[in-house]
């Protein structure tokens, strides 16, 4: 057992934080940004988006953990949301696509040349694919596809969605360029001030190509695993970062003559939070190494999430507790990390139902 | 990074678990179960028996002095083990108290203690706290002075928990005049020797524990162990060694499985546990937290060096299990209903939640409480200046 990263992953999660760090500075006016096309470019420069990709669709070939590596840096940021979306788009495609859908859709990811995300949660369900109502009908060689999506992060600025549908066959994905007849998209107003969109489909037609071939439910419900994996490991850096700024907040701020971190009910708040984050550190790297290694591991990823979620909003309320009003206004980044907390929590399902997977395993 | 036991790891862990197959038997468990137990019985001392015919009193110590230096994680897989069967729990002799002795004692210390404590036959309790040093335990004022070649011992000492059961006391006394963590040093008392009173204290969680009474008791001036004046030095040597056992989450590991093997088939309000929305979260998350707990005990097992785990990892391991005892004891027996408050053979759980309820508190404030455990990981763990504690 060892919870040790090797020097080559050390280096790489420094590299992930000079860029983050470096083009996409942490000023709360920018973060509010959903999307930093300076750091996007940055991130295909560095090799970052095509991480878990292959070398041949124009990947890196580094591996699923690597990415947990890099998810764990852009929580830290706290990244703009279209990092993920994109990376999550390109997990579906890469594992659910046929040989050239990999290949044309992959490249331009990894390029930093293709903005993408993936349309799931419906008004019928948030997550559960035998609620879906989306409808997929053959038509001639190709598709149509009727229905609702929602709450799809960044769908205005992505060029294509990975859309869930009902088909014949079952659960079924397509690509779906954003700006085809019948694709309405309207913004949703989120408290996270981030961009979330629903999506409406009015017999949008699609080619045959756009329908992911290899797709069945335990092929989604696998790479759903890891991209959670990868979700727990953003709130982890997220986590970490604000224990960070809490810590170093309250050893320089001073009240009644001396740091308030040299009192006790504040250094409390300070241990919660590095429990909450130790506990939770353990929990994520175990899941996204079970998943990265292709074992099963739906327990353990909603075992992790399950921590995960409740840890991150809890390390930021202590945090907001600790900073006081210095940390309340808009021009600090705490909130930024508060909503992302939460927003995280409630997507790629939600406690409840992470937990009810659990029970699940149990009964 | 490798998040999985070893193969080697999970063959030391099956080792243990067909020791205490055969070892842990029914008339063991029902003498454990006992209520107010007066000592040791006959099948708890034919347990320790087979412990020691199987090697294993000297588990922990180094190769030159007959153990097999089992490493802090292998360590860890014994005491969860141990826990999950409601096994006795290995002696701190063994498993705290003789490392030390090994590392700072003298040769003559080592000679006059340590074949006794492998066989058996010599086992400490832990004199620390008193009345008034509880835990700012450098405050204790129990005192032992010099009377040619004898140490004369007058004090007292509470919450002395193996005072009825063990042979002798490890007993931390002022041997020098500076006030403090300096002129503490350790002497090892006969608790058959004349002058020693014990008095016993029973406690909520239905354990026993002593006050301990010293008037005037002479031992021998080699009892002193290592150095004199260096006992603070040992104390916390000894509870280095005695850190990764205290996150180890074995006991809570099997209440939480009776209680997911209870809700298959306990019907509360007419619908089984394992079928009631909130029960059924309620259960997933203690389950999900005792993983988790569990994993990080692993974590910070493996992650010790010479088999001290750090300081800060392990302080924070104490704080989350101890905490999450105290919510699985509540949130478990509030599943019952009414029948949650029933002690005894028809309790839920065959009283095992009502016992965990009313033992949460005992790990929250004992082994260090909570509130200078956080104070450690804020100020070690994170930089935080000192606050008023010494």
């Amino acid at each position: 057992m060892d919870f040790t990263y090797s020097a080559d992953q050390s280096d790489l999660a420094a590299l992930c934080r000079d860029v983050f760090e470096s083009e996409y500075p942490p000023e709360p006016a920018l973060a509010e940004e959903t999307h930093s096309a300076k750091l996007h470019a940055a991130l295909a420069q560095a090799g970052i988006l095509g991480l878990a990709f292959e070398e041949s669709v124009g990947g890196s070939g580094g591996s699923l953990f690597d990415l947990g590596i890099a998810f764990r840096e852009a929580g830290r940021a706290p990244a703009p949301t279209t990092f993920a979306g994109t990376v999550f788009a390109g997990l579906l495609v890469d594992r659910l696509g046929s040989a050239e859908q990999r290949a044309s859709f992959l490249a331009p990811l990894c390029a930093g040349e293709r903005l993408a995300t993936v349309a799931f949660a419906e008004p019928s369900t948030d997550g559960d694919p035998s609620l879906l109502r989306t409808a997929a009908t053959r038509a001639g060689d190709g598709w149509t596809l009727t229905g609702v999506k929602d709450f799809v992060p960044d769908a205005s600025s992505a060029d294509t969605i990975v859309v869930a549908a009902v088909a014949d066959t079952g659960l079924a994905f397509f690509l779906v360029p954003a700006h085809a007849p019948g694709v309405s998209i309207v913004r949703r107003q989120t408290f996270g001030h981030d961009r979330q969109d629903e999506i409406t489909l009015d017999g949008v037609s699609v080619p045959a190509d756009a329908h992911l071939a290899g797709a069945s439910l335990d092929a989604y419900l696998a790479c759903r695993d890891a991209m959670v994996a990868l979700q727990c490991m953003e709130m982890l850096g997220g986590a970490e970062r604000v224990l960070e700024m809490s810590a170093e907040y309250v050893r320089t701020r001073h009240q009644f003559g001396r740091p308030i971190g040299s009192f006790q009910a504040v250094q409390h708040h300070i241990a919660d939070m590095a429990i909450e984050v130790a506990a939770g550190a353990a929990a994520a790297h175990r899941a996204l190494w079970l998943v990265a290694g292709g074992r099963p591991a739906r327990a353990e990823v909603a075992i992790a999430k399950t921590w995960l979620s409740r840890a991150f909003v809890a390390v930021t309320l202590h945090a907001h507790q600790v900073h006081g009003g210095m940390g309340y206004v808009r021009e600090a980044p705490l909130h930024l990390f508060s909503q992302r907390a939460k927003t995280l929590e409630l997507q790629l399902g939600t406690r409840r139902a992470h937990l009810e997977a659990i029970a699940g395993t149990l009964w | 990074m490798d998040v999985e036991l070893s193969a080697r790891d999970l063959e030391w862990r099956e080792e243990v678990r067909r020791f205490l197959a055969d070892a842990v038997t029914d008339e063991l468990r029902a003498e454990l179960a006992e209520p107010r137990p007066a000592g040791r019985g006959p099948a708890e001392a034919a347990f320790w028996r087979k412990v020691g015919e199987r090697g294993w009193m000297s588990l922990t110590w180094p190769q030159e002095y007959g153990g097999r230096n089992l490493d802090a994680l292998r360590r860890l897989i014994l005491v969860d083990e141990f826990e999950y069967a409601g096994a006795p729990m290995l002696d701190m002799t063994i498993t705290s108290l003789a490392p030390v002795i090994i590392r700072h004692g003298t040769p003559a210390n080592k000679e006059r203690w340590l074949p006794g404590i492998r066989s058996g036959e010599i086992r400490f309790a832990l004199g620390y706290s008193e009345p008034d040093a509880g835990t700012d335990l450098a405050a204790l004022r129990t005192s032992a002075v010099l009377d040619g070649e004898e140490w004369v011992v007058n004090g007292d000492k509470i919450w002395n928990t193996g005072a009825h059961t063990q042979t002798h006391e490890w007993l931390a006394v002022r041997t020098g005049p500076d006030p403090g963590h300096r002129g503490i040093s350790i002497v090892i008392v006969p608790l058959d020797a004349p002058g020693v009173t014990v008095q016993p204290i029973w406690t909520w969680g239905d354990h026993r524990t002593n006050q301990v009474f010293f008037d005037s008791v002479r031992v021998p001036r080699d009892h002193l162990i290592g150095e004199v004046n260096r006992g603070w030095d040992y104390i916390v040597a000894a509870l280095d060694n005695e850190r990764g056992h205290l996150g180890s989450v074995g006991g809570l590991r099997r209440v939480v499985d009776e209680l997911i093997e209870a809700a298959r088939v306990t019907v509360v309000d007419g619908r089984l546990l394992c079928e009631d929305p909130v029960a059924r979260l309620a259960i997933a998350e203690l389950h999900a937290e005792v993983e988790v707990a569990r994993l990080l005990s692993y974590q910070v097992a493996s992650g010790g060096v010479d088999g001290v785990v750090e300081t800060v990892p392990a302080t924070m391991l104490k704080v989350l299990v101890t905490e999450l005892r105290a919510k699985i004891g509540s949130v478990g027996m509030s599943l019952f209903g009414l029948h949650g408050q029933l002690a005894g053979p028809r309790a839920p759980l065959g009283g095992l939640l009502e016992h965990t309820y009313r033992l949460a508190p005992l790990f929250r404030f004992g082994g260090g409480t909570n509130e200078v455990m956080r104070d450690i990981i804020a100020q070690r763990g994170h930089g935080l200046p000192r606050s008023g504690r010494r």
